[in-house]
């Protein structure tokens, strides 16, 4: 099974346990790389010890080439990681804002914490502090809302993505930003020194160079991998889809699709791909015309979601899903026999069909549900008991 | 002063940063999220609202994602992290001999000044993270290793907030 773990799988006491320990050990090295201290962590911005630089750039692209390495080796699903999503405005204000609060109070809530628990009082202070802003952000959220939630909104969105580069490379990017960091910092530190006269940071800058060797190594290995290893797991997925084609299990009855577009828990998105004609004449409520073409371009398939494709004899909709599974997408499924299989079953009024009336016909909802279903079911959907027949268990 | 008194050096940055990284990277693995501070903090608010308050804190908007109705607040991997991250805090400290009671603080300030600005400025800080939904450790750093945009604007954006009042405010720290 490819990572990351479902946290549910570690059961009621392994979650926390699971928490608790990485949390441990993170407060661990905060205090052991001299963070428990404000003194320390203020340097930073008097330019005489970049610590807080060196640590926590070198912590990312630790972390990063080891992302990058086991999404290329397929040991774990990128897709499936929490990445922050991208809302420029507030991220920016809030991160300035940010900033100032930090030289004031000295600390970050997670070296805070650390102080704290060493008896430092200012870092207990800072927390309270940090308590009474967030009750201040709730109670003035609904006047900063419009800001807060639609400035710069672009979701999930990597830098990866925004430069159309394999992740590799845009880790590679980020290793070069981070090189020149370090380079810049030590040689401010070394100015620093020179102008007060003291001894600069203790640590030999030497070290650097094992962690950096390993990500470098990690990097360029993903890069020259990364191709061949993309081709494997697309003919492992192609093989996997023809194997679901021939047996039948992804093609969803008329009336199977009627009741996932009843069902309002669930994230469904119907792609159309009859051309643009067909699409005016007739298509299903919500339904989105997509090319087959333009299938894969900038489509990301949300966890959980479902999708069903739409065509006119099922030929397009086996190449659709075929191209879509070979990119890694899941809850992928077509409408079996296409839109004529659904006419025939909700015929709408005849004559109207040649009209461009698009979804405003009577057939293109689902009709209100019959009972029970009367089709074998493909789809599973949330809240659907795994093999549980029908009737009501409460 | 006793040698048993003197704490023990720290950490080379560069190593306790590739330890960090090999810790993050652990908790995409395990977990499939970064590390988190801020948002356990939140949490142990609302909690201690929804004792007091309970009324308030349904009819708040931002309250209500993390306790409304029969949600438990607690009931949350942030709030273990911010546990598990105290005590390892106070773990490495004790076995360092780092310690012990203190008001870390410039040369040219006052502890009592320096308490009331930590107030402060640990406010600003708590109103900047909702805002940017994440601070130093769950935006910067967690998204910073996934390659987020957002998050890589945030570390610029901390930075530069930073450095922009850093040299006025110099007495609090020289």
């Amino acid at each position: 099974m490819t990572a990351p773990y479902d946290p549910s799988l570690w059961g009621s006491w392994g979650e926390p346990l699971v928490h608790l320990g990485i949390g441990g050990t993170f407060g661990f090295l905060l205090e052991r790389a001299g963070f428990g201290s404000a003194k320390k962590l203020t340097n930073q911005f008097y330019l005489n010890d970049m610590t807080v630089l060196k640590v926590m750039f070198t912590a990312i692209v630790t972390a990063l080439a080891l992302v990058t390495a086991a999404t290329t080796l397929g040991l774990i699903e990128f897709d499936k990681l929490w990445v922050n999503p991208t809302y420029l405005g507030s991220g920016i204000v809030g991160g300035m804002l940010f900033g100032v609060g930090f030289v004031v109070g000295g600390y970050c809530p997670g070296t805070a914490l650390v102080a704290a628990s060493n008896l430092k009082w200012d870092g207990l202070v800072f927390i309270v502090g940090v308590v009474l802003g967030i009750l201040g952000f709730g109670f003035s959220e609904p006047l900063v809302d419009q800001f807060y939630n639609g400035s710069g909104v672009y979701g999930r969105l990597t830098l990866a993505d925004w430069w159309s580069v394999p992740l590799p490379v845009a880790s590679l990017v980020a290793v070069g930003v981070a090189l020149v960091f370090f380079a810049g910092g030590e040689a401010i530190e070394r100015w620093m020194a020179r102008r007060s006269g003291q001894p600069g940071p203790q640590g030999s800058a030497r070290a650097k160079w094992l962690p950096l060797a390993a990500v470098m190594t990690l990097i360029v290995g993903s890069l020259v991998l990364w191709k061949p290893m993309q081709a494997r797991r697309a003919a492992t997925l192609e093989a996997r889809a023809e194997r679901s084609l021939r047996q039948a299990t992804v093609q969803i009855d008329p009336r199977e699709l009627a009741d996932l577009m009843r069902d309002r828990r669930l994230s469904l998105s119907v792609l159309d791909l009859r051309s643009e004609q067909e699409f005016n004449r007739f298509h299903l409520v919500n339904a989105e015309r997509v090319p087959l073409e333009a299938l894969n371009r900038g489509r990301r398939l949300a966890p959980g979601s479902v999708t069903v494709l739409v065509d006119s004899d099922e030929r397009q909709a086996r190449q659709g899903y075929r191209q879509l599974v070979s990119a890694g997408g899941a809850g992928i499924y077509l409408l079996s026999g296409g839109i004529p299989a659904w006419l025939a079953l909700f015929p709408p009024a005849e004559q109207r069909l040649q009209l461009a009336l698009g979804a405003d016909h009577r057939a293109s909802r689902p009709p209100s549900s019959d009972g029970p279903p009367r089709y074998h079911a493909l789809v599973q959907r949330p809240g659907m008991g795994r093999k549980k027949g029908g009737g009501c268990g409460g | 002063m006793t040698p048993e008194a003197k704490p023990r050096p720290l950490w080379n940055p560069y190593v306790a940063g590739a330890a960090l990284g090999v810790l993050l990277f652990a908790s995409f693995l395990l977990t499939s999220h970064g590390l988190g501070a801020s948002g356990g903090l939140a949490r142990l608010l609302t909690a201690g609202l929804d004792i007091l308050v309970p009324q308030t804190v349904d009819r708040t908007a931002f309250f209500s994602n993390f306790g409304g109705g029969g949600r438990a607040p607690l009931s949350h991997w942030l709030v273990w992290e911010i546990l598990g991250a105290t005590a390892g805090g106070a773990i490495s400290g004790l076995l360092a001999r780092r310690l012990g009671s203190e008001v870390c603080r410039g040369p040219a300030i006052s502890s009592r000044l320096r308490l009331l600005l930590a107030l402060l400025g640990g406010a600003l800080v708590g109103w900047g993270t909702q805002l940017s939904r994440g601070c130093t450790s769950g935006q910067a750093l967690s998204g910073g290793a996934v390659l987020a945009v957002g998050s890589w604007a945030f570390m610029f954006a901390v930075f530069g907030g930073a450095y922009l009042v850093a040299w006025p405010l110099r007495r609090l720290w020289r």
